[in-house]
């Protein structure tokens, strides 16, 4: 008891120093203060969208999963546009003409941007969970696949600023609960096939209620999985659902995130899916029109004790600078993020605790969106995770809340050591860290071509936060457009090696990553203090390598295939 | 009293014996007045510090949205914790009751007072490390030993021990922990799941594989340590065992939870529609069917479900309470007219009531909606033959097992109905043959009852030298099996195939 007062005290008297200290800094002069350095710029930049959840009292279960959007280029003026996705009334009481739609807004020279949905042809109104960019056509120009709750919906653009609904024509019939979206070239016939993540059965009539009978929205435990979708595209504007004949349907499960990526280096694209609460999978390209599962085999199907998590969204990078690219996915709270570090030919392995995500103060937050980039360029991938809680568990409730506000949480930044223990430094960016919102997507793009990503986050029910990244450089940098002129499309599955001095990092040419979201198709690597690249190796989509000479560094580079140094 | 003398005469001297006496009777007068007034100083000062319990340390919670009646058993522990402060039960069971309500950080509070209270209670360090576990609180661990200095040869407690030092990163300390659960226990599965994860956490994959093997062994169900096995076999470089064991871990889709009585006392205490299912649920498992039938009804009174309604008319069904078990089905037809389990299960339950008229069209669209569930099938086509309706019976297994082929029971049935039907019509000697041959290359001749039908498929289709050569390998096995009646069952029917006659049931009278 004694013991107890006098730890009291000792207590009592610390936090008085705190608040001493505190006050202290509230004298500070104002240039003293941190300088916000992921700025939000949403308000400033002409950025009105709001996310309508189309909530009611039903506890629709779609409603605390999305919505997502896509940073792309789509009138190729350089910049970058984005497409927000909405969701929006699912009762059937709202006119078509007045429910929400998904909104386009096209950035101007002044890096402003506008919304002109109006006139683009993209008023999808389906409930939207996720959308992903992709030039289906090899016409050099993006064209765009939305995912909802029903029916999914391809987007051809036109190449004047204006898309068609092509998704009848083109044999795009997804009814599942359609969630986040990859294009690749699993069949290496140069057009990009459509892998579409289906969530779970959705049944309206299964009701759950929290442990004291208060109304809280289901979890994935209520339903059955649901097969997820491959789309081969014939090359000719029509795709085939291959989805049976690939091996894909053997397997239900509970897909949100997806990265495809050679995860096998056999030169063939694989897919990687997370699913909620159900081992993750991974498709190994069977060189055949043909997938075989592989994620417990490879070590990325469960955490490192074996037990399956409630896997969001993914992110693939080289977070060690080994060249060989790492994987992490993000969980529900109480869950770790898992850090599934690439050991080559053994596969994965879980390094989530040596790399100090089972931390304590990260276990509270139920993660989704997320993405790698080197913030402050010392030359390690740093990682931005969006969160948001599934439920709005027991904090009460005061009258004149907003009704997403105890879903709400912060989002972080955990700062990257070459794939050592990574540092929570999310309270060094304010602007980011402190609004709790309920977050879902993250998407990555350079909106200023400036040499670094910009970060865009969806909010559930709320306006998305557009963030510049003015974070100062601690070394330099370089990005790549790696391009096939043949194609006339980004080489969408390659990987870009980097060696410089005492540098090394592989990149893939992989815009969809994270979950709902797509992100810029340009490469970005923070490189330390490396002052020249000695040389930079691709690797094509069915393996093929090619050498490109070094270059000096803080520059953009466009890498053709063809203009380098073919490897046997 | 006498008035003395102003002169006081001396006080006579005691001789030295008894002198010393008198200062040993002071000495022990003063020692026994001091040890009295150091007790009643000592129950003083410590009444004074004793811990009397604090209301005010009663979480606030939000009421709104609850259940009413969880609400008014909530407020009324809290009442009664107001109340009486400094009885250490009442905390608990406030803490009981909020965590079995989802409140796990105002249980935590009401653990710890009721442990300030009562510090010889293991419940309460136990429940608040088990309700910390639970959200990931780093503290579990201080609590579990805690309750371990109470009750230490409680074996779950050293398994949850260690399972939050583990969190702790601590992991030669768990596997001590493990280690003295499976002294205490050596038939506690978890315990070896607990150490074959403190193995892999060293790095010891082989001495994890050998606990985990362990723990399977005993319990197959335990759905972590397979995923585990793989993760070992991964390091191990084994691939074979890899793909052994992740196909096991895709077999056991549910985490095996550590059964503890002690557990139970918590999950009584939930009295939400929620709580009343999962109980309903866990007696309908246990066939303790009239305590489920009443948890079903509570959660019933507060809240309306398809399901609920269902699973109460399956355990009113096994208490032969037909009547109500019909209304129940019906009460969830009338909530999900598509659903097929209902549906079979409203339409058997008509029939055991012997209203045919009503029960059979039930069972006839659900037959008709999925042809392969066996319920609907198996009773609709039974009905068929109790009314000699044989044709009907067998064109209802012929759909089935279309779309069921690897059901055995479908095809056994149809083979049967095939060979032995009383309706010439019904028969088919090649169609049962095929069927009852397929049966019996699939149990590899070792099933008595298949060779039985394959013996009346052969019958039927003329070929009694086969039909008897069968029929005797079925009676071999059934004798093996120490079967008498059947035994004399298929006695019966090789008197008949000897005599160069098919087997034939009886039709319904």
């Amino acid at each position: 008891m004694k013991l107890k007062i006098s730890g009291k005290l000792l207590v009592f008297a610390v936090m008085m120093l705190c608040f001493a200290c505190e006050s202290g800094s509230e004298n500070a002069p104002v240039d003293e203060m941190p300088k916000e350095t992921l700025v939000d710029i949403t308000e400033a930049t002409g950025i009105d969208f709001v996310h309508d959840a189309g909530v009611d009292s039903s506890y629709y279960f779609p409603e605390i999963m999305g919505a997502g959007s896509v940073f792309f280029d789509y009138d190729n003026d350089g910049k970058q546009d984005i497409y927000f996705v909405n969701g929006g009334d699912h009762t059937g009481k709202v006119p078509p003409e007045n429910r929400a739609v998904n909104r386009l807004y096209r950035q101007g020279a002044d890096g402003r941007f506008t919304d002109v949905t109006a006139n683009s042809g993209l008023t999808d109104n389906g409930y939207g969970m996720g959308a992903a960019a992709g030039d289906i056509d090899n016409d050099g120009d993006l064209d765009l696949y939305v995912s909802n709750v029903n029916r999914d919906a391809l987007y051809r653009n036109n190449g004047d600023g204006t898309f068609s609904d092509i998704s009848e024509s083109a044999g795009i019939s997804n009814e599942g609960w359609g969630v986040s979206i990859a294009f690749l070239d699993y069949d290496l016939d140069n057009f990009l096939d459509i892998y579409v993540t289906n969530y779970v059965e959705l049944d309206t009539t299964v009701k759950c209620t929290y442990r004291n009978g208060r109304p809280m929205y289901c979890g994935p435990a209520n339903y059955s999985g649901a097969v997820d979708v491959l789309y081969r595209n014939n090359g000719d504007g029509t795709f085939s659902d291959v989805t049976e004949k690939a091996g894909i349907a053997t397997a239900a499960k509970k897909g949100l995130g997806v990265v495809p990526a050679d995860y096998n280096q056999d030169g063939y694209p694989d897919l990687y899916v997370a699913n909620d609460q159900q081992v993750n999978l991974c498709w190994i390209n069977q060189k055949d029109g043909t997938f075989k599962e592989s994620a417990l085999l490879m070590g990325i199907a469960v955490n490192y004790l074996g037990k399956r998590e409630a896997g969001m969204g993914i992110a693939l990078g080289d977070l060690n600078n080994d060249l060989l690219l790492d994987l992490y996915v993000t969980h529900v709270e109480n869950e770790s993020n898992t850090f599934y570090l690439n050991k080559g030919e053994v596969g994965f392995t879980d390094q989530s605790r040596d790399a100090g995500f089972e931390q304590n103060s990260l276990l509270p937050y139920t993660g989704f969106g997320v993405g790698f980039l080197d913030l402050d360029r010392d030359g390690y991938l740093d990682i931005l995770v969006a969160n948001g809680r599934i439920n709005r568990g027991n904090s009460p409730r005061l009258p004149g809340d907003k009704y997403w506000l105890p879903y709400g949480e912060q989002n972080l930044v955990l700062a990257g050591n070459n794939g050592r223990r990574f540092q929570d430094v999310s309270g060094q960016y304010p602007a980011f860290f402190e609004p709790k919102e309920l977050s879902r997507g993250l998407a990555l793009a350079d909106i200023d071509n400036d040499g670094d990503l910009d970060v865009l986050i969806n909010n559930i029910g709320a306006a998305p936060r557009l963030y510049r990244n003015d974070v100062p450089a601690k070394g330099n940098w370089v990005s790549f457009t790696v391009y096939d002129p043949e194609l006339k499309r980004v080489a969408v599955g390659a990987t870009v090696k980097i060696l410089g001095e005492n540098f090394q990092s592989l990149y893939p040419v992989n815009p969809y990553y994270s979950y709902i979201t797509s992100n810029d198709f340009r490469v970005f690597a923070g490189l330390g203090d490396c002052n020249a690249l000695t040389e930079i190796e691709v690797t094509w989509p069915g393996g093929e390598k090619e050498i490109f000479p070094g270059s000096a560094v803080n520059r953009h580079i466009q890498l053709n295939r063809g203009d380098g140094k073919r490897q046997e | 009293m006498t008035k003395k003398s102003s002169k006081t005469p001396p006080r006579p001297q005691p001789n030295k014996a008894a002198k010393k006496s008198a200062i040993n009777l002071k000495t022990i007068m003063i020692a026994l007045a001091s040890v009295g007034l150091l007790v009643i100083v000592t129950i003083g000062v410590s009444n004074l510090l004793r811990y009397q319990g604090d209301p005010s340390k009663i979480p606030a919670i939000d009421f709104q949205g609850m259940e009413p009646q969880v609400q008014a058993k909530l407020q009324r522990l809290i009442e009664d914790v107001q109340s009486h402060p400094d009885d250490a039960e009442r905390w608990g069971k406030l803490g009981m009751n909020f965590y079995i309500h989802e409140y796990e950080e105002a249980a935590i509070v009401c653990y710890q007072e009721a442990h300030k209270l009562d510090a010889y209670e293991f419940r309460w360090p136990y429940f608040c490390g088990y309700a910390m576990a639970q959200i990931k609180n780093e503290d579990a661990a201080i609590w579990f030993e805690k309750a371990l200095g109470i009750q230490e040869r409680y074996a779950p407690a050293h398994v949850r021990f260690g399972d939050a030092l583990l969190v702790l990163d601590r992991a030669e300390m768990a596997r001590r922990s493990f280690k003295t659960a499976l002294k205490l226990d050596p038939r506690l599965s978890h315990a070896y799941l607990g150490d074959g994860k403190a193995a892999y956490a060293q790095n010891d994959f082989e001495k994890a594989v050998k606990q985990l093997e362990i723990a399977i062994q005993i319990n197959p169900k335990h759905r972590d340590a397979y995923g585990l096995l793989v993760n070992c076999y991964r390091e191990l470089q084994q691939p074979e065992k890899v793909t052994e064991y992740a196909a096991l871990q895709e077999k056991y889709s549910q985490k095996l939870v550590m059964d503890e009585a002690i557990l139970a006392e918590l999950t009584n205490e939930g009295v939400s529609a929620y709580w009343y299912r999962e109980r309903g649920k866990a007696y309908m498992r246990q066939k303790m069917n009239e305590q489920a039938a009443a948890e079903f009804k509570r959660a019933l009174d507060i809240a309306p479900d398809a399901q609920l309604y269902h699973d109460r008319g399956i355990v009113l069904s096994r208490l032969n309470r037909l009547p109500e078990a019909v209304e129940s089905f019906r009460l969830a037809v009338e909530m999900e007219p598509e659903n097929v389990p209902f549906l079979s299960n409203l339409g058997t339950a008509l029939c055991r009531l012997e209203q045919f008229d009503e029960g059979v069209p039930y069972l006839k669209k659900a037959n008709d909606m999925d042809p392969a569930y066996r319920n609907a099938c198996i009773n609709l086509a039974d009905y068929y033959t109790r009314v000699n309706r044989w044709k009907d019976a067998v064109s209802v297994y012929r759909r089935s097992v279309k779309a069921d082929t690897a059901n055995h029971i479908f095809t056994f049935n149809l083979a049967w109905l095939l060979s032995t039907a009383p309706d010439a019509s019904a028969r088919n000697g090649n169609e049962a043959l095929r069927y009852a041959e397929k049966l019996s290359e699939r149990s590899r001749k070792e099933n008595a009852k298949v060779l039985d039908v394959l013996a009346a498929a052969y019958a039927e289709s003329g070929q009694f030298r086969q039909a008897l050569s069968i029929i005797e390998q079925a009676i071999s096995l059934a004798e093996g099996q120490s079967d008498n009646k059947l035994v004399e069952t298929f006695k019966r029917r090789k008197a008949q195939y000897q005599q160069q006659r098919p087997w034939r049931i009886k039709a319904a009278g």
